[in-house]
């Protein structure tokens, strides 16, 4: 979170991460290039760069696509979303030597512009067998570049957040370009079944884990709050709330959280107001509401970031009476001061 | 996330459900059923027992074989190292028949062709020999689209 635009706003958390991620890199490389050494010593180095990093980039996408669905099963792996982008730049760049590389061993060395033979060199596209894989990669890399290019806050706040996440929810096409130039190329001339038993089970754990994080939101999303008074919707018990920590409800297709903070309930509207994550999974940290994305941080009293931060979500009315936990829908302006409903 | 996003999210990966297994079991079905590919390539002939002559050099070793009666003679090439022109061919030449303009040899007009050579392995030619005999016998290693000559081992 910052006040300004900086290249990384790096703080311990983020260089552990990168750390992680860079040694995880590294290792896997030398890795593969060993094994690859002791089953096939007359490689040459070419092959090997675009073989490892083809490798390393799906593994990468793979786990940058598990990660959001884990993070809605289980809060444990909330830490891995914190620095989901710097995951996504590293697999970028990685894929991006492997394409680089492959143009450059397979469509460099005649007299045609390298892209344009990449294209036209073969043209099966009616044909599922013969079909021009390596144009399903390059479309693919393609949709990483803008999504790496355009990672940084500066881009979601001047591209507007919503085409900002529809150019980044691109990634799902991405992946099945990405599946399919796999099976459409490697598989066709490997007969080893080890590389498609690998890739079902990518696509099966992917695919499962969305499915199950998608129904258990929609569960939650499609919640019925019944007893209603005076404007007012009764939720749940006071010591259903942990201290320091939310609740969320979906009332009238909008999602409220409502904290536990110094013996007071407040409510706030769920959603962050930098990627929209959900302000509910966050703690109260040194007194303020943190995203469990980012870090972004607001006031329980009155929804506003604290200063020189000027974020804002909306705040609402919430009521104790007799140990049950009562809450009004209907939100105020964003940042609206609101004394909280003190706990008996 | 907000609600329309959470469901955009839903429907794209109930879309995915459907679309990746169908593509990888459509892939799967499409790769082509090959039979193993075989080298086509001639058995090699045996080697004459007699050895007339071994020219080695560097990167290969030459050696000119014949029989006991000294009516069949052989050209044994042998690659040590990897060579780096990927056209060469092998003539057979009098030793007093070629000239050289510059770095560039034209091949004398009774040269014939013995053999091409790849960049790596173990050749063996038949050579017939005219009455000339060995002695005045040079064998021309050409790059036939530089259109120059690579060596030449004289016998």
């Amino acid at each position: 979170m910052s006040a300004s635009y900086t290249a990384v706003g790096w703080n311990r958390q983020k260089k552990i991460y990168d750390w992680l991620i860079a040694g995880f890199c590294f290792s896997y490389l030398l890795l593969f290039t060993l094994v690859t050494l002791i089953f096939n010593g007359q490689v040459t180095f070419e092959t090997l760069l675009i073989r490892s990093t083809s490798t390393l980039a799906i593994l990468l996408l793979h786990v940058i696509l598990a990660i959001g669905p884990l993070c809605r099963l289980n809060k444990k792996f909330l830490p891995l979303l914190y620095n989901r982008r710097h995951l996504g730049v590293t697999m970028f760049s990685f894929a991006a030597v492997h394409g680089v590389f492959s143009i450059m061993q397979f469509h460099a060395l005649g007299n045609t512009n390298p892209l344009v033979s990449l294209f036209t060199s073969n043209t099966n596209y009616s044909s599922l067998a013969a079909f021009p894989f390596q144009a399903l990669g390059f479309v693919a890399l393609l949709i990483f570049f803008l999504m790496a290019i355009t990672s940084h806050d500066f881009w979601l706040h001047n591209l507007s957040p919503k085409v900002w996440k529809t150019l980044h929810m691109l990634v799902y096409i991405a992946y099945l370009l990405v599946v399919m130039h796999v099976m459409l190329g490697v598989i066709q001339f490997e007969s080893n079944p080890l590389f498609v038993l690998m890739i079902l089970a990518g696509v099966a754990t992917l695919t499962t884990l969305h499915l199950r994080g998608a129904f258990k939101e929609k569960k939650i999303d499609t919640m019925n709050f019944s007893l209603k008074q005076e404007g007012f919707v009764y939720v749940c018990e006071v010591n259903e709330i942990e201290q320091g920590r939310a609740k969320i409800f979906c009332i009238d297709k909008e999602r409220i959280a409502v904290y536990k903070h110094d013996d007071r309930l407040y409510a706030l509207h769920n959603v962050c107001k930098h990627q929209g994550g959900p302000l509910g999974e966050g703690k109260i940290i040194d007194g303020c509401i943190t995203c469990p994305w980012h870090g972004y941080q607001y006031l329980p009293q009155n929804g506003q970031s604290p200063p020189p931060f000027k974020e804002k979500v909306s705040t609402y009315n919430v009521k104790v009476a007799e140990n049950k936990v009562w809450l009004n829908p209907v939100p105020f302006a964003e940042g609206t001061e609101m004394p909280g409903a003190v706990i008996n | 996330m907000i609600k329309p996003l959470r469901k955009r999210h839903r429907q794209i990966w109930m879309a995915l459900a459907l679309l990746l297994p169908a593509g990888i079991v459509l892939a799967w079905l499409a790769i082509p059923n090959q039979q193993p590919v075989t080298l086509l390539k001639q058995e090699p002939a045996a080697l004459l027992p007699d050895i007339i002559k071994t020219v080695d050099k560097k990167n290969y070793q030459v050696t000119l074989r014949s029989n006991k009666e000294r009516t069949e003679w052989q050209l044994d090439w042998k690659n040590k190292t990897v060579l780096t022109v990927p056209s060469a061919v092998i003539y057979k030449a009098a030793s007093n028949l070629s000239y050289e303009e510059g770095y560039k040899l034209f091949l004398p007009g009774n040269a014939t062709l013995i053999g091409r050579i790849e960049t790596r392995g173990d050749y063996i030619f038949p050579v017939k020999m005219d009455t000339a005999g060995f002695n005045r016998l040079q064998f021309i290693l050409y790059d036939f689209i530089h259109e120059q000559k690579i060596d030449s081992i004289n016998f």
